[in-house]
């Protein structure tokens, strides 16, 4: 079956070909990142704007790409939340019209779960169960995943997400957009055992994450530099910064897959692009004798192929939307 | 497009502003005060809250959360990413953070006319950007963090309207 998938929840407007829920054919990304820099951030109105215009661009090429036409299309899967909700909105609406006027299948897809299913991409996904940890800018939970429909999840940041503390440091540091990868470069220069910044544990038999004291704790260093950084000092605090973050996620993936007796544990979402966080967890993944699972570099951002993947199950399993279905902003209950 | 802001509830004059300054030396202080405000409200007002990156703002909305008798099983997380979170609780509890917007125009696409005349407490994180462009809004409070060399929080809190200053007049009485 031919999937065509949409993406557009935050700062990516994404459309991706998918063959039987596994191939790639095509996937599109308009990335929008030159356009956010400007501002430090990624600008919902802005967003929402460029993925009006970004749509049918993206769709056509995306089809194209796949070397098919519109009429090979059986079914159409699109992001329903969480996100923001003009911008969902775009990606959404687009699928359920394209959907309705070519009489073909449409589910609407939980962003969450679309990353959990870019691990379905790899050439050798993850057998059931595995333990995965999602962090990006706006999340960081843990699943305990049993089935193809199935996602238990075991924690998620009380705070800020790791992937947002990673943009507010490089903020403090004075670099730019997006934290992640300004992070991991100059981290490459510093000591990341230079400055004992503190690991939030929490309490540690649970599966939560804090790091608003972390991001806290680098403010704090930096005042009491008198906010002068040399190149040397600049580096150090990158080091050190990451060094906190990947301690936490680690330790806490770890345990939670141990706590399960699950002998598979993955890493997705945008943070998943750390080489340091990918690099610690194999290591770990060995010492414990598990099996490591990262999906492929161009599907651990946000994406339409995982959309897809995600979405050929709902189509299959008969878990289809309507026209009446609407977008979601986030999920209310902790 | 051009921002409408519901200027005849939030426009208010100052008259005689009231002011008070706290200090805090922990992240648990910096809660148990914003929860101790929040218990106190008792009407739809607006609340800003500026800082540096830090500081303790999203801390200060977690105990005022508590206050507010927003459920257990809610988690006040961070909006930078979300710009809105809304919470049920006593009273409503809409947790803004205007952080990544570029400007007042983007305000009309969140639907900040509604939320703010919702009824609700608003609490807005990063609101130098409505300063900024509009000079419009007055807030019933508005909260200023300060770190000093030793990083303990001075919180300082000036209210102006009604709501604000009875609130603070309860708050140091109690």
């Amino acid at each position: 079956m031919i999937i065509l998938g949409i993406e557009s929840s935050c700062d990516e407007t994404a459309a991706a070909v998918i063959e039987n829920g596994k191939t790639v054919l095509s996937s599109v990304v308009a990335s929008q990142v030159a356009v956010h820099h400007k501002y430090g951030g990624v600008v919902p109105e802005l967003a929402s704007r460029m993925h009006i215009e970004s749509i049918l661009p993206v769709v056509d090429q995306a089809v194209r790409e796949a070397g098919l036409s519109i009429d090979d299309i059986e079914g159409v899967a699109a992001t329903k939340g969480p996100g923001l909700i003009g911008a969902l909105l775009v990606g959404f609406s687009f699928a359920k019209a394209f959907a309705w006027a070519r009489g073909i299948a449409f589910a609407g897809v939980n962003h969450l779960e679309g990353h959990l299913y870019s691990l379905m991409l790899n050439a050798f996904p993850p057998a059931f169960p595995f333990t995965a940890l999602l962090a990006s800018g706006g999340h960081t939970n843990l699943y305990y995943v049993t089935s193809y429909n199935e996602f238990e999840l075991l924690g998620q940041t009380r705070d800020d997400a790791a992937g947002e503390a990673f943009d507010k440091v490089a903020k403090m540091l004075g670099k730019g957009y997006p934290g992640g990868a300004v992070i991991e470069k100059l981290a490459l220069q510093g000591d990341p055992d230079s400055i004992k910044f503190p690991r939030s544990f929490l309490d540690k038999d649970g599966f939560d994450f804090s790091f608003s004291g972390l991001k806290s704790s680098v403010a704090r260093y930096v005042k009491e530099q008198k906010n002068v950084l040399d190149e040397k000092k600049t580096a150090d605090i990158a080091a050190s910064f990451q060094k906190a973050v990947i301690d936490v996620l680690s330790f806490k993936l770890i345990r939670a897959a141990l706590s399960k007796t699950c002998s598979r544990i993955a890493l997705v979402g945008g943070v998943s692009a750390n080489s340091f966080l990918a690099d610690e967890l194999s290591n770990q993944a060995l010492k414990h004798g598990m099996n490591f699972h990262v999906p492929e570099g161009e599907f651990c951002g946000d994406n339409a192929a995982m959309i897809g993947a995600r979405g050929y199950r709902l189509i299959k399993d008969g878990k289809l939307s309507g026209l009446e279905d609407d977008v979601f902003s986030r999920v209310k209950k902790a | 497009m051009t921002l409408r802001l519901p200027l005849n509830k939030y426009r208010k004059r100052i008259i005689n502003p009231v002011k008070m300054s706290i200090t805090t030396y922990s992240g648990q202080e910096t809660k148990n005060l914003g929860e101790k405000l929040g218990s106190l409200i008792s009407t739809a007002m607006s609340i800003s809250l500026s800082g540096e990156l830090g500081a303790g703002k999203t801390t200060f909305v977690q105990g005022m959360a508590n206050g507010l008798n927003v459920p257990d099983n809610y988690y006040i997380t961070s909006p930078t990413y979300t710009i809105i979170n809304e919470y049920p609780g006593r009273i409503a509890l809409c947790h803004m953070d205007l952080y990544r917007l570029g400007s007042t125009e983007e305000l009309d696409y969140l639907g900040f006319d509604e939320i703010v005349s919702s009824g609700g407490v608003v609490v807005i994180e990063w609101p130098e950007l409505l300063d900024h462009e509009t000079k419009l809004i007055c807030f019933d409070l508005k909260i200023i963090f300060e770190t000093d060399e030793n990083f303990n929080r001075k919180i300082n809190l000036i209210a102006s309207g009604l709501e604000g200053i009875n609130l603070l007049k309860k708050f140091s009485l109690t």
